[in-house]
């Protein structure tokens, strides 16, 4: 397929899959704040914007909303990721399914009645219209190369929101409510309570990391972006163990951990530096991306 | 008759007391029409969400005011102690009455009012229970009266149901209100479920390290199905019906897709008579035959205890004052409404002829159902009531009128007005210490003038904030000041990656031209 196809197929994938961890860490985050007690609700948004990799310093959780909900031009936000998947969506909109395409344009056209007084509602109606938009990918595109640049980018933005969220340590500032809000965050409290562990910030913490049953965990998106790669490799007939290199090496590491809260946590931390070197790798070989033509005389 | 003016929660001579003068500027910034689109929110996020209870056979969400109440700190310590005291030596009471038996010998309770409870379980008597505790989790509803003092006005010890909307509450009022929290520091509620799963698991027998708990449930039918299923989903142990297990050589198993597993804590939530057809009613298809026997040999533990209903029955309600007195040598912390004994002759001569100026409940009731209120009551009703005290004296018990104290709340037309309201706080008891939830279930009369507040009565709910103390501030986050050195607001910010600019400006504006240029040159 075309390697500019390809690109679109990819930063949908990531984009769509942002708004919807956006859209969940607001809706808990949001809940956390406003029943703090003031004396933390500050330094708690303040913590929270930093984790997410936003630059503001909101004072409180409508702030907090405002900021993170950000602006059509930012990609980092939650409106710019929305943005930014439509017009990813826009470019290939003719290989990808028409009801697809509108789902998307119904998801760009609801941010217009985004209330910032009752974020929750309006949130909620994003993550619905996301499920609608991924159940209608999962239904009803081709299982073609478009869709495995797809799931690959969706897979990868899952890792790096999962490690920004673990960054966060919640638990930190929220002793009492952090472990269950970071699971509600991103949808696996009742998957883990299910597992009958004790809900401690560490164990928390080993579950989003390691877990086999819960399909967001670190090691899960790994191994699905592992194998969307080698599905790519296959059809491409090119070779990616480079690019997949630290994924693959994460994902072991992942399977043989030992019981020392250190090994998790260094693990959390090369999550980032692996995805990062994946999108470079993937960008670099399928993309191809031609430097800008500069004239000269 | 006599007409009492009821103590309002939140303002005096119209003016709003200073524990709420910051909600009550809040609530008064918000207008009607607003008040209508809130409520409308609200009801859909309950429906979506499934926050329902099921009366006369229909689930409805419960109706929760958007206006909370609010409890200081000061008032929630007495309330706390109050709760643990009453607990306590209703604990020691049901341990006493299901053993030795010595409260009888010693005269603080006649053996006959006990004896002639239809909770009164023969075939509870000598199961000892894992942890020694029977009353795992309770509800003791709480007004306050004209006076403004907070009395008990009733215990409830077998399944006390309206934890799950407590939770609930907090998470929808955050959700459609959430400006009316800016100006309060309030404690959460969210451990419940796991308190409740420790208590669970501490009773279990043997002392299991990991034992199997179970939530049993009547089925999607019963009223509070939707709490059954929130308290499984929200301990992650398995909701089991009574046709889900069954008992074999005096143990509980669970039928599951691989084979049989046993059961070590039963949390059931349905009543004593059904819960054992070969003790009690030998028509029950709700529960499951031999778990007496299971809990007798200690190999299992039905929480809350089986014949915990002695301890709750309303005849002996007037007499926990004393019993508190009897077990823990203290004076009861939070008063009883003064109630007759209608086994007493003087009081029952009393009773009768001041009927048309009390309350008066049947004993064995529940959720409001039969109660008389006097001065609301037609001549006929009052005789008919009459009758059926003097045909038995046992099952029913005369009180004052409480004025309940009311609370503004939000009506149909989006105006704010006074409604009765009780509240009632959960505890759980894991065997070590007894945990008082810091909140609660505020009920809300919903029917102006209405003083029965239960939910299957058309009552609603209100959010009920705690607030925080300075102390438990500092208790619960000692990790705060030592951070100092390594604070986490330091680190650099790291923006997400974002991919190319799909569209850019030049590009976009070529594109533009291009179509335009291919458009003039084909006209």
């Amino acid at each position: 397929m075309l390697s500019r196809l390809a690109e679109s197929s990819f930063w949908l994938g990531r984009y769509l899959e942002r708004a919807e961890g956006m859209s969940r860490l607001l809706v808990e985050f949001h809940q956390l704040l406003v029943q703090d007690n003031r004396t933390h609700v500050k330094r708690g948004c303040t913590l929270i914007s930093h984790g997410l990799g936003l630059e503001g310093a909101p004072k409180t959780a409508r702030e907090l909303v405002e900021l993170a909900y950000g602006e059509p031009l930012n990609p980092g936000t939650l409106l710019g990721s929305i943005h930014s998947a439509r017009s990813n969506a826009r470019l290939i909109r003719d290989i990808l399914p028409s009801d697809f395409y509108q789902s998307v344009n119904h998801l760009n056209a609801i941010t217009e009645e985004f209330s910032f007084g009752a974020p929750g509602r309006s949130l909620q109606t994003i993550l619905d219209r996301l499920a609608v938009t991924n159940g209608i990918f999962e239904w009803l595109a081709p299982e073609d190369e478009s869709a495995r640049f797809f799931t690959l980018g969706r897979s990868l933005e899952r890792m790096d929101l999962m490690s920004r969220l673990l960054d966060l340590k919640l638990e930190n500032e929220w002793r009492d409510q952090g472990p269950a809000t970071t699971l509600r965050s991103v949808g696996a409290l009742t998957t883990y309570l299910r597992e009958r562990t004790p809900l401690t910030a560490e164990s928390v913490r080993r579950f989003l990391v390691q877990s086999e049953t819960f399909p967001r965990s670190i090691v899960e998106c790994a191994k699905r972006a592992r194998i969307e790669m080698d599905e790519i490799a296959n059809m491409t007939q090119l070779r990616v163990d480079d690019i997949m290199r630290p994924i693959g090496m994460l994902e072991s590491q992942i399977k043989y951990l030992n019981d020392d809260p250190s090994e998790i946590e260094r693990v959390i931390a090369q999550v980032t530096g692996a995805v990062a070197h994946a999108t470079d790798g993937v960008g670099l070989r399928f993309f191809r991306p031609v430097g800008s033509i500069v004239w000269s005389n | 008759m006599v007409q009492f003016q009821a103590l309002d929660e939140f303002l005096v001579n119209g003016e709003p007391r200073d524990l709420v003068s910051e909600l009550w500027r809040e609530l008064c910034k918000i207008t009607p029409p607003e008040w209508i689109t809130k409520a409308k929110q609200r009801d859909l996020y309950l429906a979506m969400q499934g926050i329902t209870f099921t009366l006369s056979g229909v689930e409805r969400p419960l109706p929760v005011d958007l206006v909370p109440r609010i409890i200081d700190v000061a008032e929630w310590k007495v309330l706390e102690a109050g709760i643990k005291q009453r607990i306590k030596a209703l604990e020691l009471f049901l341990d006493d009455v299901y053993d030795k038996q010595q409260l009888f010998a010693d005269r603080v309770v006649p053996k006959s009012l006990i004896v002639t409870s239809e909770h009164f379980h023969r075939s509870a008597y000598g199961i000892k229970p894992a942890n020694g505790v029977r009353i795992h989790v309770s509800g003791i509803d709480i007004v306050r009266d004209q006076a403004g003092t907070l009395r008990v006005l009733e215990d409830n010890l077998r399944s006390p149901s309206g934890v799950s909307y407590v939770l609930e509450n907090r998470r929808t009022m955050a959700h459609v209100v959430p400006e009316l929290f800016s100006d309060y520091s309030i404690r959460s509620v969210d451990e419940y479920p796991e308190r409740l799963l420790a208590a669970l698991v501490a009773a279990a027998p043997d002392k299991k390290a990991h034992p199997n708990v179970v939530v049993l449930t009547p089925g999607v039918h019963n009223s509070a199905h939707f709490e059954h299923a929130f308290l499984a989903r929200r301990m992650g142990v398995e909701l089991v019906e009574g046709r889900d297990l069954y008992c074999k050589n005096n143990l509980v198993f669970m039928r599951t897709t691989k084979g049989s597993e046993q059961v070590d804590v039963i949390y059931r939530r349905i009543d004593d008579d059904f819960l054992d057809p070969i003790h009690f009613k030998p028509d029950s298809v709700l529960g499951i035959p031999g778990v007496i026997n299971a809990a007798r040999s200690n190999n299992v533990t039905i929480a809350n205890g089986v014949g915990n209903g002695v301890a709750d029955d309303k005849a002996l309600y007037p007499y926990v004052p004393k019993l508190i007195e009897y077990y823990l040598n203290e004076k009861p912390i939070i008063p009883n409404v003064d109630t007759y004994d209608l086994q007493n002759p003087s009081d029952l001569d009393f009773v009768m002829s001041n009927l048309e100026e009390l309350v008066v409940k049947p004993v064995a009731g529940s959720g409001g159902y039969g109660i008389t209120i006097g001065p609301r009551a037609s001549a006929d009703e009052l005789k008919l009531v009459a009758a059926e005290i003097m045909h038995n004296p046992r099952n029913w018990i005369a009180q004052p009128l409480i004025a309940l104290s009311t609370c503004p709340t939000i009506i149909d037309d989006g105006t704010i007005a006074s409604r009765h309201i009780d509240f009632r706080p959960f505890a759980v008891n894991d065997g070590k210490d007894i945990w008082v939830l810091p909140g609660g279930l505020t009920r809300v009369a919903l029917v102006e003038g209405n003083v029965v507040v239960n939910s299957s009565q058309g009552g609603g709910s209100k959010d009920t904030w705690v607030l925080t103390s300075n102390e438990s501030e500092t208790q619960s986050h000692p990790e705060i000041a030592d951070m100092a050195d390594t604070d986490p607001l330091n680190n650099e910010v790291i923006p997400p990656t974002v991919g190319p600019d799909v569209l850019p400006i030049t590009r976009m504006q070529q594109q533009e031209e291009q179509q335009q240029q291919s458009g003039v040159s084909h006209a």
